[in-house]
């Protein structure tokens, strides 16, 4: 029982879909905003096919991708740094406490006042909300690394530099690519949100002008083609993660 | 007390540096006025803001929502993965079909929303329940399904009813992770306010802050930049503190 096919979550599923097409198909609900999922699964590959959600979700994509590169990297140097000098770490920890709270969302009307509209608006935004995270949680995985290996470091008397590369990075990088799978989730809920609140590009501008345009297919189609995109992306890096931790090399570290 | 006075220190002067830095640049020009205005703007136009009471409303209003999308979310979240978490078929129907909608942007069901309630109030708090309530339900869970198979069978021994195994032993156990979800729900019930009030236009921070730059009022709109991070500031210290009260059993 526990070892075959879990069959479950499928009935729920199905039920759920079976519901949704009951109450909209024509029967219970007469509705302007929404629609039943036969519409919504046309509209899908009907995007697909144009190629429409393709062009939206490459927009969304590359905003959440550059964005994360640059906050992401940003923030992992610096949490780096500071999580292998005490003293930068205690230094840096009131004005990371105190901008880290506000919500990165917040900053687009003044990024839009400073950038325009656009991709570099979006992307500085996304690098924002990913920039904390990044630097908390690889400084933390810096001042976690085992003291033997910061004592080997020691005897052979590595320079920063050879530290950094030959010791630590090593020793935190799966940690990094958990990191990473967590900030690129955060990155695309915020190019997402960007887009839906301003920024007359990607998916969720084109969700936004459906439901606008009362085309309730065609929003719901987006809103899968979003949930597709932040599944495969935790996917991707899923499997990254379990290359790392489980691939050749990992016995050696 | 002496690393953490120290600390505190050391955290007033960084942030002090960081406002005399902001100081130098806008006041001596190295960054445009247009984008960055001066400290002392900011300071007047929060004091005057708060003095005719607009501020205080918009501040109250985002505050206020915050939380009563947390206290929802955290309630249903809790509810619902302790069920979830105690039941094993709910954990094994249900659990895969949380974790397809969990990568879902939460922002992303706004048009939907929007669809079916309109701008609207209900619409702003469902939003923030529905992409708040994952981390409390997740972690729930979690918390619910990792129970010691020890303390399991110490409550098979003492043949206690379901209702009191939840309430005598799994909820305590499950403590810890249910807090940590809590604050992060927190979070995150603070970002969807700041949305739907941009979208939606409803009294609130978000909707200042838009407002602010449409009017090109730099002043006001970093004013309502450091109210939402003073509130995110204070309300996940207010919950690290209850944490640590409350965990400290545990230690």
């Amino acid at each position: 029982m526990t070892t075959g096919f879990n069959y479950r979550p499928w009935v729920v599923v199905a039920v759920l879909i079976g519901a949704w097409q009951w109450a909209l198909g024509g029967h219970a609900v007469v509705s302007d905003t929404l629609v039943a999922p036969g519409p919504v699964l046309h509209a899908t590959i009907r995007m697909l096919i144009d190629g429409s959600a393709l062009k939206a979700g490459g927009q969304t994509l590359l905003a959440t991708l550059v964005g994360l590169a640059l906050g992401g990297g940003i923030g992992t140097i610096v949490g780096i740094a500071s999580g292998m000098a005490r003293p930068l770490a205690s230094a840096i920890r009131g004005p990371v406490e105190v901008i880290r709270p506000l919500p990165a969302i917040a900053l687009v009307p003044l990024m839009t006042i400073i950038f325009g509209l656009g991709l570099k608006m979006e992307v500085y935004v996304v690098s924002f909300a990913v920039i904390w995270p990044s630097i908390i949680l690889s400084q933390h995985a810096v001042q976690n690394v085992e003291h033997e290996l910061i004592e080997v470091a020691d005897i052979l008397e590595f320079g920063y530099v050879a530290r950094t590369w030959k010791i630590i990075l090593p020793a935190i990088w799966p940690r990094l690519v958990v990191m990473l799978r967590f900030t690129a989730a955060i990155a695309l809920l915020i190019a997402v949100t960007v887009e839906l609140v301003s920024n007359p590009w990607g998916l969720g501008h084109e969700m936004m002008v459906a439901s606008w345009g009362l085309e309730p297919a065609k929003m719901l189609a987006y809103l899968v083609v979003v949930t597709a995109i932040g599944w495969g992306l935790n996917w991707v890096l899923l499997l990254v993660e379990r290359m790392i931790t489980a691939g050749p090399g990992a016995a050696e570290r | 007390m002496g690393p953490t006075l120290r600390q505190l220190l050391i955290n007033a002067l960084s942030i002090g540096f960081l406002i005399f830095l902001w100081y130098v640049c806008s006041t001596a020009g190295w960054v445009p006025r247009v984008f960055l205005p001066p400290p002392q703007d900011v300071w007047g136009a929060l004091v005057a803001g708060f003095s005719t009471g607009t501020l205080a409303d918009q501040t109250l209003s985002t505050v206020f929502s915050m939380l009563i999308g947390w206290f929802a979310c955290s309630l249903f979240g809790v509810l619902l993965g302790s069920v979830i978490g105690i039941w094993p078929l709910a954990r094994l129907s249900l659990g895969p079909v949380l974790e397809i909608f969990r990568p879902m942007p939460p922002a992303a069901i706004i048009p939907l929303a929007i669809a079916i309630l309109g701008l609207s109030a209900e619409m702003s708090l469902s939003v923030i329940i529905f992409g708040a309530i994952w981390p409390a339900l997740l972690s729930t869970v979690h918390g619910f399904s990792s129970i010691d198979p020890r303390l399991k069978e110490v409550g098979r021994a003492l043949g206690i009813s379901p209702l009191a195994f939840i309430w005598k032993i799994a909820l305590p156990n499950a403590t810890p992770d249910i807090i940590a979800g809590m604050r992060l729900s927190m979070v995150i019930s603070l970002v969807l306010v700041v949305i739907t009030d941009m979208i939606t236009g409803q009294i609130g921070l978000g909707s200042l802050v838009v407002l602010a730059s449409r009017t090109f009022d730099m002043a006001g709109l970093f004013a309502g930049l450091c109210l939402l991070s003073l509130i995110g500031l204070v309300s996940n210290s207010v919950l690290q503190f209850a944490e640590r009260r409350l965990l400290r059993y545990k230690q």
